[in-house]
């Protein structure tokens, strides 16, 4: 494997991760949360944050990232928990805002807009891990964890309990379901995946800065979700990953100037969204119905 | 004296604000969510403007009436051909919003491609007089803002709460189907309530863009501050006006006491303050949703 296949394979590994988060979210439980990327941030400069301080040890950043993963989460569950649809988009947009804001203006903590780099690389107990492929390796094993944790929760729950709440979460709470606490925990899981992501991303590109969080970044996660469906597994997941970060790489060989390439981008992804959402309206009445 | 020009200030960028704000609570009436496309509106009629300008070198009142034009076409189509199916057919209000945020997105992208990232400045288009009383200064545009936007609230006010057009305007947004069987002719309502919107949004726009520089960022916490304001008055138009108010002054205040960067911050956690104390709008969106 040549080191870009690699890149290119952790960066599909990553976003794979952070949509797997996302659709556990909105397309099963029918939650919408724009401050997804601040809870990714916060795992970013989480790790690089407390690195700095323990540079040898990898367990007391991974402890103190979820720890504040679970509590943003918990908040942002505790701020939404009264509201449905258009209000909850509302709030996770301010708190993503807010986070953005401070993530610019907390010079002494963040350093402001320059952000932050050479981060130290992830030092699990004996082994450093320090090249390309041993990352790709790290994070299989990290996915692979996480869906073995979700396998176990969904064949101990199940899914359709979230799907159930988000079809008519109302006729939940009225069959005795906690639906409050159920959002709380999706929320809670999300912001972890999202978190400990963040966390690999930092070590991996050693350099974070606030535009790396920026809250329009969220349009390649909202098209792979919509792209995805209604229940979509991990493999669906991968594979609209794969095709969602392959295509700029095929932009790239146009020879375009270079400051066309993100916004032209950017725009494709939108159009595809919309008209996804679009033609998409006779399959979610479908879903609904059924 | 500070102080007077503190105030002097927020009565220029509140009255801005003010119109966005009136602006935004009719398509909020009308559509019933929130409509991020409106923001881009607002972010593209200064950019169309200082394109004309450039390119076709014409005058500052002709490119505005043209601009103000293009998007008042671009919302009447967007609002007929993407929102009205998806409120038809979708049983989730935020895919609505997310389409709309998308757009605004989308806007902001198309002018970073075809315009360019760096901040433009409109005012040098615009003839400056400027009177001093003091240590006091205004301009004659920044009259103009004032007056301007204090006649368009008085005008909105007696339209909504005194005519027919505004009793109507209720009618549809209480009830579509209803409103239609009264013999109301709600798509004719919508249509002439998505005018009244974009050309309320594209006056912001041209208002904002001689009073400061224009950037391709300035779409969303422009959007931010109108939700925040209308929903500050939830149902009377008056009241969104005071917020605006309210909401200019703060921003003002908060240069003063904190750095700036800390502006949009102070905003966002009242934004939030907002939604959540004021749960009574939502309650009664809630019921208007129920009655359907």
């Amino acid at each position: 494997m040549t080191t870009y296949t690699t890149h290119l394979s952790i960066i599909i590994l990553i976003y794979s991760l952070l949509s797997l988060g996302y659709c556990l979210l909105y397309n099963y439980t029918g939650i919408i949360n724009l401050a997804y990327f601040s809870q990714f941030a916060l795992g970013a400069y989480g790790y690089a944050l407390i690195s700095r301080i323990y540079p040898s040890n990898f367990i007391f950043p991974l402890l103190l990232v979820i720890i504040s993963a679970i509590f943003f989460a918990f908040i942002l569950s505790l701020l939404t928990r009264k509201f449905v649809n258009d209000y909850v988009a509302l709030i996770t947009l301010g708190a993503a805002v807010i986070v953005d804001a401070l993530l610019k203006n907390l010079n002494s903590i963040t350093n402001g807009p320059l952000g932050i780099s050479d981060i130290k690389n992830i030092n699990l107990l004996f082994y450093k891990i320090t090249s390309p492929s041993d990352y790709l390796f790290l994070l299989i094993i990290v996915t692979l964890i996480m869906l073995f944790f979700l396998n176990y929760i969904r064949n101990r729950y199940g899914y359709y309990i979230l799907l159930a709440i988000k079809s008519d979460d109302q006729l939940m709470s009225t069959l005795g379901y906690n639906v409050k606490a159920i959002k709380s925990f999706v929320y809670i899981l999300s912001g972890l995946i999202a978190a400990v992501t963040g966390m690999f991303y930092a070590s991996y590109i050693k350099f974070i800065d606030p535009y790396t969080f920026s809250i329009y970044l969220l349009t390649p996660i909202l098209l792979i979700s919509a792209l995805a469906g209604d229940r979509p597994s991990y493999l669906h997941i991968l594979f609209y990953t794969t095709l969602v970060i392959l295509f700029p790489e095929i932009i790239k060989n146009f020879q375009l100037p270079q400051y066309s390439i993100g916004p032209l981008q950017q725009i494709i992804f939108i159009l595809t969204l919309i008209i996804i959402m679009l033609s998409q309206k006779q399959y979610l009445i479908a879903h609904v119905k059924n | 004296m500070t102080y007077i020009q503190i105030i002097i200030n927020s009565l220029i960028i509140g009255g801005i604000y003010a119109l966005f704000a009136i602006g935004f609570s009719f398509t909020f009436r009308i559509l019933n969510f929130f409509n991020f496309f409106y923001g881009a509106l607002f972010l593209v009629t200064p950019y169309i403007i200082f394109e004309l300008i450039v390119y076709l070198h014409l005058s500052f009142i002709y490119s505005c009436l043209i601009s103000i034009s293009i998007t008042t076409l671009v919302n009447l189509i967007v609002s007929k051909n993407i929102f009205s199916p998806l409120s038809r057919n979708s049983q989730h209000s935020s895919l609505l919003l997310i389409v709309s945020f998308m757009l605004l997105f989308l806007s902001q992208n198309m002018i970073i491609l075809f315009v360019g990232a760096d901040v433009k400045n409109l005012k040098k288009y615009v003839h400056q007089i400027t009177f001093t009383f003091h240590d006091l200064t205004i301009t004659a545009q920044q009259m103009l803002i004032i007056l301007l936007s204090l006649s368009l609230m008085v005008f909105f006010y007696f339209l909504i709460n005194r005519t027919l057009f505004g009793l109507k305007i209720k009618a549809v947004s209480y009830n579509f189907e209803i409103s239609e069987l009264r013999g109301i002719n709600s798509q004719g309502i919508i249509m002439i309530s998505c005018i009244i919107s974009s050309l309320l949004a594209s006056l912001a726009g041209i208002l904002i863009s001689i009073e400061q520089n224009i950037e391709p960022g300035m779409g969303l916490p422009m959007m931010l501050k109108g939700i925040a304001a209308a929903l500050l008055g939830g149902e009377m138009i008056y009241a969104s006006v005071i917020g605006a108010y309210a909401i200019g002054l703060l921003e003002n205040l908060s240069i003063w006491f904190f750095p700036s960067g800390f502006k949009s911050l102070v905003l966002f956690c009242l934004l939030i303050v907002i939604i959540i104390v004021k749960q009574r709008i939502f309650l009664q969106l809630k019921l208007k949703k129920n009655k359907k």
